[in-house]
C-alpha cells in the first residue's frame, strides 16, 4: 500500500486528440487534508499529440485526482494520461498511469447484417397444380329450378286511406321587402388607363407577299371543251318551213 | 447502457451490379444525430464481374450508431453479398457539446504509490 505515503509531483502528459479547447486539473490534498486544485492549464485543440506541462515545484500530496473538460464544446478524445512524481523524502522519479480506458491499437471487424447469398441454386417447385389424369366431375353452380311456385311480394307500398298532407318546396314570402344587392361594380372615382389592343407599328418595314400565283416555267396542256367529231354522219333536221297544200280550184259561176 | 463512440476505418463490400450507385454513410457523432458522413456519397461503379470486392476508407468518422445506405441509378440493379466494418472503440471520448455542459473526464483520488506506477 502506499496511500500513506506524500508523493512530489513533477510533471504531466496527457495523450489526446481534440476539436476544440479544454481544461486540465489537478488536484491534490497536501497542503491540508482535502483535495483542492493544485494546477490548472488549457490545452488547445489539435490533432492526437502527448501535451506535457511542468507542475508546480511544490505540488505534493498523498492522493491526486485529474479532471479533463473541454472548454468551449468541441470533441476530445483522450488515450492517456501519466504523471511524474516520486515518493518523499527519498524516492526515485517515475511515470504513475492514470486510468484511462484503453482504446484497441488494432480495428476489429464487424459484419453487416446482409443474407448471405447461396453459391448453389435450390429447386423451386412452382405452384402449378398437377393435371389429373381422368376427368372430374365438375358441377356447375346453377341453382334448381323449384317445381312449385312461391310467393314473391313486390316492393309496393301500400295505398293508405286516407289523404295525407305533403307540403310542397315552396318558400314563403317575406311580408317586408328585403334589400338586394345588384352585381353591378362601382364606379371608380377615377379614370384609369385603359390599353386598346392596337398593335404597335414597327420601325421597320417588313415585306409582304402579296397573293399572286407563280407563272410555271413549263407550259401545262389545256383542253379546250370542244366536242369531238363523231365518226358517223347523224340526220340533221333543217329548219325549213313545210309548203302547204295546194287549194283545189273551185268553179264558181258568174253571171254574166 | 453507456455505449462506446467508435472510430471508422474502412467498410468493404462484395458486389455485383450493372450500374453505378451511390454510398452513404450515416453515424450519430458528433452531434448525437444520424448524420451522412461521406459528403454527397461515394461513387460505387459497375463492377466489372460477378461478387467484386471495394473498400472505402472512412477517415475521421466517429459514432455510437451507424448505417451505411447505398442507393442504385436509376437504371442499376444491384447485388449486394456481404459488408464489413473495420473499427475499433475509442476508450475516452468527450462530447464538449453534450447537453447541458458536455461531458468531462475525472479520475477518483489515486495513491501513487498504492499500485498502477510505471
Amino acid at each position: 500500500m502506499g496511500f500513506e505515503k506524500n508523493y512530489l509531483f513533477g510533471k504531466v502528459s496527457i495523450d489526446l486528440t481534440s476539436t476544440g479547447s479544454g481544461v486540465f486539473t489537478l488536484q491534490t490534498d497536501v497542503p491540508g487534508h482535502a483535495l483542492a486544485q493544485t494546477f490548472s492549464f488549457t490545452i488547445p485543440s489539435g490533432t492526437r499529440r502527448p501535451v506535457s506541462s511542468r507542475l508546480p515545484g511544490t505540488m505534493q500530496g498523498h492522493y491526486c485526482t485529474a479532471k479533463y473538460a473541454p472548454a468551449g464544446g468541441g470533441q476530445t478524445e483522450l488515450y492517456g494520461v501519466k504523471v511524474w512524481a516520486r515518493e518523499l523524502p527519498t524516492g526515485q522519479w517515475a511515470w504513475y498511469v492514470l486510468p484511462v480506458v484503453d482504446t484497441p491499437l488494432e480495428y476489429q471487424a464487424l459484419n453487416l447484417p446482409i443474407e448471405p447469398t447461396s453459391t448453389t441454386y435450390s429447386k423451386l417447385e412452382l405452384p402449378v397444380e398437377p393435371t389429373g389424369e381422368s376427368y372430374s366431375k365438375l358441377t356447375l353452380p346453377v341453382e334448381p329450378t323449384s317445381e312449385t311456385f312461391s310467393k314473391l311480394e313486390l316492393p309496393v307500398e301500400p295505398t293508405g286511406e286516407t289523404y295525407s298532407k305533403l307540403g310542397l318546396p315552396v318558400e314563403p314570402t317575406s311580408e317586408t321587402f328585403s334589400k338586394l344587392e345588384l352585381p353591378v361594380e362601382p364606379t371608380g372615382e377615377t379614370y384609369s388607363k385603359m390599353s386598346l389592343p392596337v398593335e404597335p407599328t414597327g420601325e421597320s418595314y417588313s415585306a409582304m407577299p402579296l397573293p399572286i400565283e407563280q407563272t410555271p416555267a413549263t407550259y401545262s396542256s389545256l383542253s379546250l371543251p370542244v366536242e369531238g367529231t363523231p365518226e358517223s354522219y347523224s340526220q340533221m333536221k333543217l329548219p325549213v318551213k313545210s309548203t302547204p297544200p295546194v287549194p283545189e280550184w273551185v268553179s264558181l259561176e258568174v253571171d254574166d | 447502457m453507456f455505449r462506446l463512440v467508435n472510430d471508422f476505418k474502412e467498410i468493404t463490400f462484395v458486389y455485383s451490379s450493372n450500374g453505378p450507385a451511390v454510398l452513404q454513410l450515416f453515424t450519430d457523432m458528433p452531434g448525437g444525430a444520424l448524420v451522412a458522413r461521406l459528403g454527397a456519397g461515394v461513387t460505387l461503379p459497375t463492377s466489372s464481374s460477378k461478387r467484386v470486392p471495394i473498400t472505402i476508407p472512412l477517415d475521421n468518422i466517429r459514432g455510437k450508431e451507424f448505417y451505411p445506405l447505398i442507393t442504385p441509378g436509376a437504371t442499376t440493379q444491384f447485388e449486394l453479398y456481404s459488408g464489413v466494418v473495420y473499427l475499433r472503440p475509442i476508450g475516452v471520448y468527450l462530447d464538449g457539446s453534450a447537453v447541458p455542459q458536455g461531458e468531462i473526464w475525472q479520475t477518483v483520488p489515486i495513491a501513487p504509490g498504492a499500485g498502477g506506477g510505471g
